[in-house]
Parts: C-alpha cells; sequence; structure tokens
C-alpha cells in the first residue's frame, strides 16, 4: 500500500506548530527552573532580617526578624539558636513573638505561640545569644510546616538597644553560631551543621 | 493562518528569550542574589530597589572566599549599570582587595567579606598606598566576617590589622586639641584645676599644666589622664549605656598570710581572685564607684565603704568582708583603670566605654601592685 505525499502547505503548518510547540516546553521549563526552589520549597532558611539603617541617636528599642522559609515534614519538638553580637556596640534586651505558631493537641484552641528562653544579661556579658524553646509534651506543642504561612514566618524577634558607644557608619554584624530544630527522628532533624538549615546573618547600620 | 502563527512564534521566542536573560523583572529583592560571572548589576534592578525601598544583597565569590554587598534602597538617588564584582586576595598582614569597577557607585554601599578562618583582630583599616580609605569592623566568632562600607572606589586596597599600623599611621591630633583647649576655656575660668583637654568621649584630660592640689586634696593628675569630676555635678543619662570590665583581687595576701588576720584566713580565695574580669554594662555619667556598687551587689560580694568629704569620694573600706589593715598596716583596697592608678578616689572617676577596672588589695601602700606614686608618697 503506497502512501499519500504530504500536501506541502500542510507540512509547513506542521512544522511551524512542532517549532512553536517546543519553544513553548521550552519556555515552561525555564520558568520552572528559575523558579525551582520556590516550587519544591527548597532546604529551610533561617534568616536574621537586616533592618532599615538605624540612627545613631535612637533610644528607643528596636527589634529584628528571625524568618523561617520553610520547614521539612517531620514535627519538632525543640529548637535553639547562638547568635553573636557586638555587646560593646548593641544591649540585648530580649526576645519577643513572632508569628510561627506550635501545635497545641490538647488545648482548646489548635495552635499557640512558643515561649523562647534566653538569657539577656548573660547574653550582654557574653557578646552571644542562646535561645532555645522545647516542647515538654512530647510532641503535642511542636513546630510543623502545617502552621507556616506562604512567607513572612517570623519565628521570634531580637530585641536590642544601641548603646552610647555607636557612631554612625559602624555595622554590627549578627551571626549564627548554630541553629537547630530538632525532630523526634534525629534524620529529619535540621540542622545548621548538617546543611539540612540554611542560615542567613544579620546586621545592624547605624546612620546618622 | 499562516501569520497568526508566525505572530504567536515572535511572541513565544521573545517570552523564551527574556525568560533565560534572567531580566524578567524576576529579581527577588528578598532573596540574595547572586552576581553574574561579568559582575554587572544593571540599572533598572537598582530602580527596583529605590522604588521598593529595600534592602538588596547581591552575593559573590573570589577564591575560597565570599563575598556580599548590601544595598539600602534609601541610599540610592541617581542609578546606573554598576560592578559589583571584587577579587580578594591574601597578603602576608590582611586582605587585599581589588575592585572591578573604575567610578565611584553614586551610593553607599555595604561590603563584608566572609573569611574562612577566624581572624584574631579587634579593628582594620583598609588602605589605599599611605590613606585611609575605610574603616572596618570585624565580627563573627568562629570564623570573621570583615563589614566594609564603601562610599567611594578605589582600583585596590589592603586590609590591615590596627595593631599593626598605629604606630605609621595614627592621624595628627594637634589641630583638634587646640580647638579643644579653645572649648574648654570657660571650663578653665571656672576651675583652674580642671586645665585640661577634651577627648572625643567628652571627658577632660589633663595636660599636665597644673602644679597644686585641689580643694580636695588631689595632686595635680599627669598628663593625659582623666581629671577627676565631682559627684555631685554628674547626671547619669539612663538612655546611654556603655560597657566595661571589672574585677577584683587579692591576690597580694596570698604572699603576706603571716600578717593577715587569722579570722579572715578562710575568705580568702585559693587563686586570690574574688571577681574574675567581667564585662558590665553602666550608664553615661556614672563613676567607678557607682559601678563597683551595682556590680558587687549583683554578685552578692559584701562592699563596705564611707564617704570621705575632704576627698569629695566615697572610700572602699572592705570588699568580700576583706577589710583595710587586716593584712597589715599597709594594707587596704586600691582601684586601676586602664592599667593606672588615679590618685582622687573613685567616686570622680567617670568611666566611658571600654575601660579596664580593677580592684587590687594592697599589702604594701600599693608597692606590691604596682601603684609607683602611692609608694612613693
Amino acid at each position: 500500500m503506497s502512501k499519500r505525499p504530504m500536501n506541502p502547505k500542510t507540512k509547513k503548518k506542521l512544522f511551524i506548530g512542532i517549532g512553536a510547540g517546543v519553544l513553548l516546553l521550552l519556555l515552561i521549563l525555564a520558568l520552572l527552573f528559575m523558579n525551582f526552589d520556590k516550587i519544591i520549597g527548597g532546604t529551610p532558611t533561617l534568616t536574621i532580617e537586616t533592618p532599615q539603617k538605624i540612627s545613631k541617636s535612637e533610644t528607643e528599642e528596636f527589634s529584628l526578624d528571625v524568618t523561617i522559609s520553610s520547614f521539612g515534614d517531620a514535627i519538632y519538638p525543640a529548637a535553639s539558636m547562638s547568635i553573636s553580637f557586638d555587646s560593646s556596640r548593641l544591649e540585648f534586651i530580649g526576645v519577643e513573638e513572632g508569628n510561627v505558631f506550635i501545635r497545641n493537641d490538647e488545648g482548646d484552641v489548635p495552635q499557640k505561640l512558643p515561649n523562647w528562653s534566653c538569657n539577656p544579661e548573660q547574653s550582654n556579658k557574653s557578646g552571644k545569644i542562646n535561645i532555645m524553646y522545647l516542647d515538654t509534651t512530647g510532641g503535642k506543642n511542636a513546630f510543623s510546616k502545617e502552621l507556616l504561612a506562604e512567607d513572612d514566618n517570623v519565628v521570634l524577634r531580637l530585641k536590642f538597644r544601641l548603646r552610647g558607644s555607636v557612631r554612625s557608619g559602624d555595622i554590627c554584624g549578627l551571626i549564627f553560631d548554630d541553629a537547630v530544630f530538632a525532630a523526634s527522628d534525629e534524620t529529619q532533624s535540621l540542622a545548621m551543621t548538617t546543611d539540612t538549615l540554611k542560615v542567613r546573618d544579620g546586621k545592624i547600620v547605624i546612620g546618622e | 493562518m499562516k501569520r497568526i502563527l508566525s505572530l504567536i512564534l515572535t511572541f513565544v521566542l521573545l517570552l523564551s528569550f527574556t525568560a533565560c536573560s534572567g531580566n524578567f523583572a524576576q529579581v527577588d529583592l528578598k532573596e540574595p542574589i547572586a552576581l553574574a560571572d561579568d559582575g554587572i548589576v544593571k540599572r533598572d534592578v537598582f530602580e527596583k530597589i529605590k522604588n521598593e525601598n529595600a534592602i538588596a544583597t547581591f552575593t559573590g565569590e573570589s577564591g575560597e572566599m565570599e563575598y556580599e554587598w548590601t544595598i539600602f534602597g534609601s541610599d540610592l538617588k541617581d542609578t546606573k549599570d554598576v560592578n559589583l564584582s571584587i577579587t580578594l586576595e591574601k597578603t602576608e598582614k590582611g586582605i587585599k582587595i581589588k575592585f572591578s569597577e573604575t567610578e565611584d557607585f553614586g551610593f553607599p554601599a555595604l561590603l563584608s567579606v566572609h573569611l574562612n578562618e577566624k581572624w584574631k583582630v579587634d579593628s582594620a583599616t583598609a588602605y589605599d598606598g599611605k590613606d585611609t580609605v575605610y574603616s572596618v569592623s570585624i565580627t563573627g566568632s568562629k570564623t570573621s566576617i570583615l563589614n566594609i562600607s564603601v562610599n567611594k572606589i578605589v582600583t585596590e586596597c589592603e586590609i590591615l590589622p590596627d595593631n599593626e599600623i598605629q604606630t605609621e599611621n595614627t592621624p595628627s591630633t594637634e589641630s583638634s586639641s587646640n580647638d579643644n583647649k579653645q572649648d574648654n576655656s570657660e571650663t578653665n575660668k571656672t576651675d583652674d584645676y580642671l586645665s585640661g583637654v577634651k577627648d572625643s568621649d567628652d571627658r577632660i584630660y589633663s595636660d599636665g599644666q597644673n602644679k597644686g592640689k585641689d580643694k580636695y586634696e588631689t595632686d595635680p593628675v599627669p598628663e593625659g589622664k582623666p581629671l577627676p569630676v565631682e559627684p555631685e555635678d554628674q547626671e547619669v543619662d539612663k538612655k546611654k549605656t556603655y560597657t566595661c570590665t571589672f574585677s577584683i583581687e587579692c591576690s597580694t595576701i596570698l604572699n603576706n598570710l603571716k600578717d593577715l588576720d587569722p579570722d579572715k584566713r578562710e575568705l580568702v580565695p585559693s587563686n586570690g581572685v574574688i571577681l574574675a574580669p567581667t564585662k558590665v554594662t553602666f550608664y553615661e555619667g556614672e563613676s567607678v564607684f557607682d559601678v563597683l556598687q551595682r556590680v558587687c551587689k549583683e554578685k552578692g560580694i559584701h562592699m563596705e565603704s564611707s564617704w570621705t568629704p575632704i576627698y569629695n569620694s566615697a572610700y572602699i573600706e572592705g570588699i568580700h568582708n576583706l577589710y583595710e589593715f587586716d593584712c597589715g598596716e599597709l594594707s587596704g583596697w586600691m582601684y586601676r583603670v586602664n592599667g593606672w592608678y588615679p590618685n582622687y578616689g573613685c567616686s570622680r572617676y567617670q568611666l566611658v566605654d571600654g575601660e579596664k577596672v580593677e580592684f587590687r588589695y594592697t599589702c604594701d601602700l600599693g608597692k606590691d601592685v604596682g601603684c609607683e606614686w602611692m609608694a612613693g608618697s
């Protein structure tokens, strides 16, 4: 049985169609690639948000957000972070609540805010802020990804005041020395040391 | 039909090109932006930062080191394409930076250089040949991060630790000292004893010109040392806090146990240290005595003092239940600030940021703790 030759016009249309299809596919792939991290979630990242410049004459307390981009699939009943700062220029006042909830499995409401522990007096002596949360109920008050919003997940806020020694142009770094969101199954924990938790340091820039 | 297909094709091609080139206004300013190979950041990106009043971060690598630019939208006025790429090189004493951009950015930018090791240096300065170009702050406890506020661009500069270069590059203070002398002329009129120069910390320092005693029986203060203040004139500003290092020790007693009151023997710590060097916070205007009182209260250390009108200062009688004359007739408490024993009471010594205060027990009128003037008198 012999094949009937294709009409040259139809053939041309077919080629143009296939070409357009391939290019469209390439475009979709390029866009997907550019937003890959957002689509699949990426490695959770803990960030100290750098604030706008702070005037050297600022005498009021101010806060810096510590945000998390995402969590893994586990629940995290404990979390801790260690942040070094320049205690000769900054006075650490304490920690304020963020907007990331923990589960409240036995409570009247399904979620609540965690109680973070820290010791500002010791932090100001050592220049290191150690912050900790521990769920003593065995997971009923744990962090989990279901309680995260799409963005701007503030785990906690660091409250500081400038010391009189700051000068315009000073840069005060806030550096993560360690950070962990511990899961019951240790292999699922998010930790800076194992690269399962990325960190992004912050800085306070002093202006006029 | 053919025309429609060509239009679709052109549109798709255009979209593909824009998406792949990375300039699809897709720049997420909340995330760090990796610099392209050529290091050039386009003007429209700076416009976006400016319009959104955002704080953008651009990251790059040079050899084993990483660097990061932080740019504040509030600092941007006229924008242009800028090459943010730099080359970092370790030198014998510091770090050399070579900028790819040859013109000033037109806005200040913050450069953070991440060293992959700890640089045991308190502060550093960037030099372009002989001139200082940037001051550098150093942060990080495990590895060091050098933060530099870049206001102007030089071809290259070298960051050197301050303690290595102070002797050659300490700026002259002659003119500012003269200005300050004029500023203090009014002070001099009110009390000749307060003849001195004002430093950047607003404290008045002795110029060494006075020969006689002041009204509180204080001998002339050596040149360059802070002059005493009167406690009743000082205002404490609790909105301004600073830190200093405080320590209390009585190790001299360990060498003079035979002279120690036997009832006090068990009070003396085995190493003589009552309070190891501790960083403490104080408020602007506070004296050494103010801080000593607070530290002892907070640490639960006994301290007893009495007001001595003739010296217009508190006199420290005892700390940790160790009193004057407990270890011989030449024994008692002395204080030293930054290695100098002030020749006036601790209520009259106004602290400034970063000072090191030591309370030390002497068994020999200061000789055994290195106080020459006391020993001489």
